[in-house]
């Protein structure tokens, strides 16, 4: 398997409008935000931008949501590609663009993402959201819902492994920790077990905070070649490796309940970096559901099979733990403006390993790991990311 | 009250629902081939590729292998809330997703039972029955 790429791609700009409730934004005018703030971190202009990627929006679809930020926003690079892989897609599209720039396609890459689907859907949102991970004829007139399908999830985690309800509600309560932290985080107010234990019952055994909250909100990266990196403000973080796994779309087609393609991704990503899962200093990994957090941390390497919701009851999970996760909020907590939801874990990788996190900060950190699943964990896009 | 989801037949699918509709069978597709069985109906083998599949009645004879109570859930099952959903597994080697008859508050994984076929608002469904 080819190693770690001689002049690996650069992240070199960051752009971010937090999450939370935005009365007055639209999905383009949050991708618009997140862009130009992100251009402007890096020290560009937007005439040095030749390519962008886009993703997906519940609130304005589009056919081809990066052509479609081209033309709001005047943005004119030659090349232009959507990609929309639900929660994974953050992840997937920085891989892309980092195989653009060392291909020798384009120099900078804006990868953006946006979603007004709290203030633009409100209560809609919900049933928007729920209907999409359902299958239309072999699930969806059963009830299914995209927190149903993890419930199922959880509830074949439970059974397999000796696991209490309190050792996993440490993740949400670590996480609402971390997010008290962020100025930009939607959900901020502090919570402790008895508060997950309590909050009702969504889908069994996942309960309201076990589940992300709908977030307006919108990100942005530049992704940059390492020869043109040069030309920005800060020098850039290295993407060292990326690696995927996918094996499904639907929960009923789903080959198993207790391993996903996200054991796949890592290896490949840890392989391609060159890195091991020990070296790494910060991860930030997708967390739909406090469920999804705990499969993708065991599939690591760094955790066994059931042992995450320990891990996060002994504080391993915490910044000044064994491994910090989600040192933003995470999506439970920062949280979840569709593709930005998994952009939000970028932008915090990047602000980690330039050391700029304040009391988020872990110390020294210059090695990250961003993980995004998309569907019913049937989607993984692994990236390592390390400081120049 | 909006109206819960059905399904729509698919040329693929028409047969399974026919059987059920029409002759009150669980039917799923076995290749000839590989000789595995598959849920849901495709025009392929979704194991080897294989383009000779043959539909077969099913014993109906199932084990739970996830469950879940849905308190929130589709605003159209809000009057069954909290509902169950189940994966099983049905006896001749293949998954289904189905709702619970009685939506019983204590199903759980490896209950054994069979899939049933009940009319729900005019549509012949598939669902499971604990034994």
């Amino acid at each position: 398997m080819a190693g770690r790429m001689s002049a690996p791609a650069r992240i070199t700009g960051l752009g971010s409008t937090g999450a939370g409730d935005f009365e007055t934004s639209t999905a383009m005018s949050l991708h618009a935000e997140a862009a130009f703030a992100a251009i402007a971190d890096a020290g560009l202009l937007p005439h040095d931008i030749d390519a962008i990627l886009g993703a997906y929006s519940l609130v304005e679809p589009q056919a081809m949501m990066a052509t479609a930020f081209m033309e709001y926003s005047g943005l004119k690079p030659a090349i232009a590609m959507t990609i929309s892989n639900a929660g994974a897609t953050a992840a997937m599209m920085v891989m892309q663009a980092a195989m653009l720039v060392e291909q020798g396609y384009c120099r900078h890459v804006l990868v953006v993402a946006g979603d007004n689907r709290l203030s633009g859907l409100r209560s809609g949102a919900g049933a928007a959201i729920a209907a999409l991970g359902a299958h239309k004829q072999w699930e969806l007139p059963w009830g299914m819902t995209v927190p149903a399908a993890y419930a199922l999830v959880a509830s074949r985690y439970l059974h397999e492994y000796d696991v209490s309800p309190e050792q996993l509600a440490a993740i949400p309560v670590t996480q609402r920790r971390h997010a008290s932290l962020h100025p930009l985080a939607h959900k901020r107010t502090p919570i402790n077990v008895q508060d997950v234990l309590a909050s009702r019952m969504i889908a069994s055994p996942l309960r309201l905070l076990d589940c992300c909250p709908n977030s307006d909100g919108g990100a942005a990266l530049i992704v940059s070649a390492a020869d043109a990196s040069k030309d920005t403000r800060a020098g850039g973080v290295a993407v060292l490796g990326a690696g995927q796994g996918n094996t499904h779309e639907y929960i009923v087609a789903a080959p198993s309940l207790t391993q996903f393609g996200c054991k796949q991704s890592a290896a490949q990503a840890f392989a391609r970096a060159s890195v091991a899962p020990g070296d790494i200093y910060v991860a930030e990994i997708y967390d739909s559901f406090t469920i999804t957090l705990a499969v993708g941390l065991e599939s690591m390497g760094l955790f066994e099979k059931g042992e995450a919701g320990q891990a996060a009851a002994r504080g391993d999970l915490g910044l000044g733990g064994r491994l910090p996760c989600n040192t933003h909020g995470g999506l439970l907590s920062f949280g979840h403006s569709g593709a930005a939801g998994g952009l939000f874990h970028f932008v915090e990788a990047v602000e980690q390993l330039r050391g700029v996190c304040g009391e988020r900060q872990v110390k020294d950190a210059e090695l990250a790991f961003v993980h995004g699943d998309g569907g019913i964990l049937g989607a993984h896009c692994s990236v390592i990311l390390g400081r120049c | 009250m909006t109206d819960k989801p059905v399904p729509t037949p698919t040329p693929e699918s028409a047969p399974f629902w026919t059987a059920a509709r029409d002759e009150g069978r669980l039917a799923y597709q076995s290749c000839l081939n590989c000789a595995r069985a598959q849920h849901y109906p495709r025009a392929l083998c979704g194991h080897c590729g294989g383009k000779q599949l043959e539909w077969r009645q099913s014993s109906g004879r199932a084990v739970v292998y996830a469950a879940t109570r849905v308190h929130i859930g589709l605003p159209s099952f809000k009057a069954e809330a909290p509902y169950d959903i189940v994966l099983v597994d049905v006896e001749e080697g293949f998954r289904m997703v189905l709702n619970v008859i009685g939506n019983p508050e204590d199903i759980a994984i490896g209950d054994a039972g069979r899939v049933v076929l009940r009319e729900r608002d005019g549509t012949v469904l598939p669902q499971f029955e604990r034994s």
